[in-house]
């Protein structure tokens, strides 16, 4: 494994209930505003019905390609005045998603269309089109974990020199399917996205776009992060609940920090859903191995965006390497104990080291971890 | 080097009206839990008892799952949207409701085989079952896995009418030190329509990874006939070459049940994809020899 060398993150963009840029989103992580909306659909009739819908954004209209144009195009933006260059490299570009164009779908179907045919899964071909990619354009649906996944596999892409930089993508709209699905599932909470509480009771969803463009070799000398690991497992176990003892999910971690090199971590974006089997298992996880890093819940500001949701987090954490400080989390209710120490309410100066955890149900799991500076 | 070892195939084509469906899922996993499951899981699962013993062969945390599918997700969709609209989300199974995620599909394979590394889901429409080999691929040599079950699953939503393919093909991967088996190379690349780039670039096309001849050629595309892209495709492969031009749809387990066959075969191949929206992928497999690095 010795090519698997730190990768450059030249690049950074945000499409999220915070606004449409990473500068809102960040301004958002400071002050704790954000705000749920009831989803408008005759189409569907459910307990619960809020979600983070994206902020006023220039978009046409509310659909993961949308926003992962948006946030792809502030991230190039972001890179070229870093001195990055399109021309002559070979751009590749991964999207996780979830849930693709099904928006588009569910109100061909609320039309009374039948069979609606194509893929809902052009959300890739769009964002490439759009960005005049010329290397492969992957869509990856790995659920809540499908960021992460696209964030190892473009790593993967940079270390084959199958590309020379790599622009990943998630993305992720409302989507009326997945809304009734969680609700059946009873894995929503009409109070609210409230992580590591004790009265949590489930997730809200969000919509939103996160972009990182990702190399190995670049001309910018100044990269916003470094990617320094990355891990993946399966729990193979239950199709919805974590793995009992959370034997995958401790490996994963532990590997994603081997692979970075790194003797401590000082803060960490964690997957944080609010739902009950998750966060407990989080929180062991955490307040064991990193027991005085800072975490900042980025789901209870926007919600859980599903497929966008792991690359939200590494903009996020980038932002958090940026600043060298973690913002205060938003209130959200008495914590859990194991949480006390890493959920601050008030900001809280870091080092450079920042692990993001990614999960989704079926026991996919993934750490990625970022830093600052090169170790 | 990335070799793939062994192969199954599932697929098979049911009537309009369901009669006569060729699958039977009970026969290949009995009856605690089988019938609950969407068709892709099963098909899927079902396809995995094909395969040869030896996938176990390397410890659980070192082996990993791809799955790939591009009408999975939207076959079942419709099925839960049906019953949305007119009952609300009550009405739907407690048991179905988690599948309305179509990773879910790779996580119930990777219990079924004990495989603890990544489970991966792909679903870039018709290059998906490249991508996934691409993918598994690169994380064999980057040294995440040390061996790679790739599923391509397919359930169509079936046009009014029409009879429909379903199924499933799945390919078992392993990176070094094999002395038999098909040598795989993957290469892809996307050209915007309209963008003044050459839909297939030249020298990516000309390279030489595989000594030998490569006289078989199989594209996939939805493009015309008549577009200058196909034919330019046609010409890089050089002369002499038995070139077969499918229909590119929407299901590509029948790009998986040609690879299969060649494989089967032991016959060096070139399989194309190209779509009009712009993505291309070149998948070349050839025989190993015993002194093959």
């Amino acid at each position: 494994m010795t090519y698997r060398t730190p990768l450059r993150v030249t690049g950074i963009g945000a499409v999220s209930n915070a606004g449409h840029t990473s500068a809102h989103l960040w301004d958002a992580m400071c002050t704790s505003a954000s705000s749920t909306t009831v989803v408008d659909d005759k189409d569907l009739v459910a307990p619960v019905l809020d979600m983070f819908l994206a902020a006023p954004v220039p978009v046409v209209e509310h659909s993961a390609a949308e926003f992962g144009i948006a946030a792809a195009r502030e991230a190039l933006s972001q890179a070229a005045d870093g001195g990055f260059e399109a021309e002559g490299r070979r751009l590749a570009v991964v999207v996780g998603t979830g849930m693709g164009e099904a928006a588009g779908h569910d109100a061909r179907r609320g039309q009374g269309e039948r069979h609606v045919s194509g893929s809902i899964f052009t959300t890739a071909e769009r964002i490439a089109a759009a960005v005049g990619a010329t290397g492969p354009v992957v869509s990856i649906s790995n659920a809540c974990a499908a960021g992460a996944y696209a964030m190892g596999h473009a790593a993967d892409l940079l270390w084959a020199g199958e590309a020379d930089a790599v622009l990943v993508v998630g993305a992720e709209a409302y989507s009326r399917v997945a809304v009734a699905c969680f609700n059946r599932m009873n894995a929503l909470d009409g109070e609210g996205c409230r992580p590591f509480t004790e009265e949590r009771a489930g997730t809200l969803f969000g919509e939103g776009g996160g972009a990182v463009l990702l190399e190995r070799d670049s001309s910018c000398t100044t990269p916003v992060a470094w990617l320094l690991g990355s891990a993946f497992s399966c729990d193979a176990a239950h199709l919805t609940a974590p793995e009992e003892g959370a034997a995958q999910i401790q490996r994963t971690f532990d590997e994603a920090v081997t692979e970075a090199g790194v003797s401590t971590v000082d803060a960490v974006v964690p997957h944080g859903t609010g739902t009950r089997l998750n966060d407990a298992v989080e929180a062991e996880l955490l307040s064991s191995r990193v027991p005085d890093a800072a975490w900042f819940n980025l789901k209870a500001l926007l919600g859980h965006t599903g497929g966008a949701s792991a690359v939200l987090s590494v903009v996020a954490a980038c932002l958090i390497a940026t600043y060298g400080k973690t913002p205060g989390n938003p209130e959200s209710g008495a914590l859990m104990p194991q949480a006390t120490a890493g959920v601050g309410l008030s900001e809280r100066a870091i080092g450079g080291v920042i692990a993001v955890n990614a999960y989704a149900f079926g026991g996919n799991n993934a750490t990625l971890v970022l830093g600052k500076e090169r170790p | 080097m990335t070799n793939i070892s062994a192969v199954a195939t599932l697929t098979g084509t049911t009537t309009p009206d369901g009669v006569g469906d060729w699958f039977s899922p009970v026969d290949f996993l009995g009856k605690r839990g089988t019938r609950l499951l969407p068709r892709g899981a099963q098909l899927t699962a079902a396809c995995a008892t094909l395969l040869p013993a030896g996938l176990d062969s390397v410890p659980a945390h070192r082996r990993g799952v791809w799955v790939a599918t591009s009408t999975f997700a939207e076959q079942m969709h419709e099925t839960m949207d049906d019953i949305i609209r007119v009952d609300g989300s009550d009405g739907l199974s407690p048991a179905q409701a988690p599948y309305f995620s179509v990773n879910l599909v790779a996580s119930r394979l990777s219990k079924d085989v004990q495989s603890h590394g990544m489970a991966t889901t792909i679903t870039t429409p018709g290059t998906g079952l490249a991508d996934a080999l691409a993918s598994a691929q690169s994380a064999l040599r980057a040294g995440r896995v040390d061996r790679a079950l790739v599923a391509c699953t397919e359930v169509p939503t079936p046009a009014d009418g029409d009879p429909v393919t379903d199924g499933c093909v799945s390919f078992v991967l392993d990176q070094d030190g094999v002395t038999e088996g098909m040598q795989l190379s993957v290469l892809r690349g996307f050209a915007a329509p309209g963008s003044g780039t050459a839909c297939v670039p030249p020298e990516t096309v000309q390279d030489h990874a595989f000594d030998g001849e490569h006289r078989d050629l199989l594209v996939f595309t939805d493009l015309p006939h008549s577009d200058p892209c196909l034919h330019s495709v046609l010409d890089l492969e050089g002369e002499g070459i038995h070139a077969r031009v499918h229909r590119l749809g929407p299901n590509m387990v029948q790009q998986g049940i040609e690879l299969a066959r060649l494989i089967e075969q032991r016959q060096a191949a070139t399989l194309f994809t190209i779509r009009a929206s712009g993505q291309w992928a070149r998948i070349r497999v050839q025989p190993v020899t015993g002194s093959t690095p």
